[in-house]
């Protein structure tokens, strides 16, 4: 029996010292992934992107309606950073015994950018955000919607698909649009 | 009711006063804008951009364009639902403030729960507008390759930021501005931008191979010359003498040069040896 492996080894070696063994061939990997990336088209991304926004907006509203209780429920729908954004955010309505009563809306929603590959995404988009339907409530129930608040305001937003769920995106930027307003 | 409006507007105003005096607080950030900081007006950016000369600047976002509220006043629509008598009194000027944490500003008026503080004599709130002949020296834009890319693989895109002090007038006294760059905002001409929260920095510099991904790389697709513009965002604050360090509510961007650079395509081929061991064999 080990005279029998001995041999095995032995063939095994000269073959491989002859070169008979097919080389691995070095093959230079194109620069591209050829793996699907999470969304197929751009228009794919902008309706995800609209209803994802959708959602986090109803949710933001839900919370601020509430006086800015429990701000965490916004966790599914932002990243870290944003998270903590928005906490400090709703921590102004709890400390100012602030609530909001109606919707906010948004619409002119368009793609700036898609940046994506088989396991990440990152959606930038502009977009038109409307709280002329919100009103801002005190804690003696009067009404003190700021009379220099504007509007409607041009957004610069993006979102980032996680890591482990790749196709549920988290808004992780909101920012003012500091360009020409088009809203 | 019209009296109660009337001393909240004396409440606002007091203090309006007292801003100077208060200690903000130094925390700068990216102006960011969730919807429920629109809600109460606290959303709002202020942008400039330098020329030659000096720095220009107006407000964006906060005075849109076309009127919002057909009732006058001051255009608090959806505000007072119907009370219209109290849109016309004068609660709160336009513009920031009421600065709360860092660059926001606290919109509305009445400033419910904010601290008593002793009354000082007024003196206006600093705006990045008072702050116009304070100017960051300009930050350096590079990129890797230098002057080209290759059409889908990463450029390194990366700045020289740091943080500046500037001395001079403020408000005719001697005063010092300091800047500190939080956001960079890349036009890559190729119809995308990003806008970074760090400067990037060469491959060599990050330890990566060559064409590597980084925080500020940017991948272009098709071939032809492009024009790459940054603009780096500063937050900045301002001091009088030795005192504390206040900030300034907005964000300034100011512009760098820019980098002109030519994408094509790449192709691989098998040589012998090394080219920079036989630069004159085959393929090379």
């Amino acid at each position: 029996m080990r005279a029998l492996t001995t041999i095995a080894a032995a063939a095994i070696g000269a073959l491989l010292l002859s070169g008979c063994l097919p080389q691995q061939p070095i093959a230079t990997p194109p620069p591209e992934a050829t793996a699907a990336p999470i969304f197929a088209s751009d228009e794919e991304a902008l309706a995800a992107a609209t209803e994802a926004y959708a959602a986090y907006l109803a949710m933001s509203d839900l919370i601020a309606a509430d006086g800015g209780a429990n701000p965490e429920r916004l966790e599914l729908f932002v990243t870290a950073d944003q998270q903590a954004s928005a906490s400090d955010s709703f921590s102004v309505y709890q400390t100012k015994g602030l609530r909001a009563e109606g919707i906010s809306t948004f619409d002119a929603i368009s793609l700036v950018q898609v940046d994506q590959g088989p396991n990440f995404a990152n959606i930038d988009l502009y977009l038109c955000l409307d709280v002329s339907k919100v009103r801002v409530i005190d804690e003696t129930g009067s009404v003190v919607t700021p009379d220099n608040r504007p509007d409607r305001l041009p957004l610069e937003i993006g979102f980032e698909a996680d890591d482990s769920v790749p196709t549920e995106l988290k808004l992780a930027r909101s920012e003012p649009w500091s360009g020409v307003n088009f809203c | 009711m019209v009296r109660r409006k009337f001393l909240l507007a004396a409440v606002a105003t007091s203090i309006f006063f007292t801003f100077t005096g208060t200690p903000a607080q130094a925390s700068p950030a990216l102006s960011s804008c969730q919807p429920s900081d629109a809600i109460i007006g606290l959303c709002g950016e202020i942008s400039a951009g330098v020329g030659d000369e000096d720095v220009t600047l107006g407000i964006d976002v906060t005075q849109p364009g076309s009127p919002r509220s057909p009732s006058g006043g001051n255009g608090g629509n959806g505000g007072n639902g119907g009370n219209e008598g109290s849109d016309s009194e004068p609660i709160v000027d336009q513009g920031c403030r009421f600065p709360v944490q860092g660059n926001r500003c606290q919109g509305f008026g009445p400033g419910k729960n904010l601290p008593a503080v002793p009354v000082v004599p007024p003196v206006q709130s600093v705006t990045l507008t008072d702050i116009a002949n304070f100017r960051p020296t300009a930050d350096v834009a590079g990129m890797e390759p230098d002057g080209w890319m290759i059409i889908g693989l990463d450029t390194n895109f990366f700045a020289d930021s740091n943080q500046q002090v500037v001395d001079g007038a403020l408000l005719g006294q001697p005063a010092s501005v300091r800047f500190t760059p939080v956001g960079w905002r890349w036009n890559y001409g190729d119809g995308t931008s990003a806008t970074l929260s760090s400067p990037g920095a060469s491959w060599a510099a990050s330890g990566v191979a060559e064409f590597s991904a980084t925080s500020g790389s940017h991948i272009y697709r098709s071939p032809g010359t492009y024009v790459i513009e940054l603009s780096v965002l500063y937050a900045s604050e301002y001091r009088f003498g030795a005192g504390g360090w206040t900030s300034i509510s907005g964000v300034l961007a100011v512009p760098t040069n820019r980098l002109t650079a030519t994408a094509g395509r790449a192709t691989t081929v098998l040589v012998e040896r090394e080219c920079t061991v036989d630069p004159r064999g085959p393929g090379c």
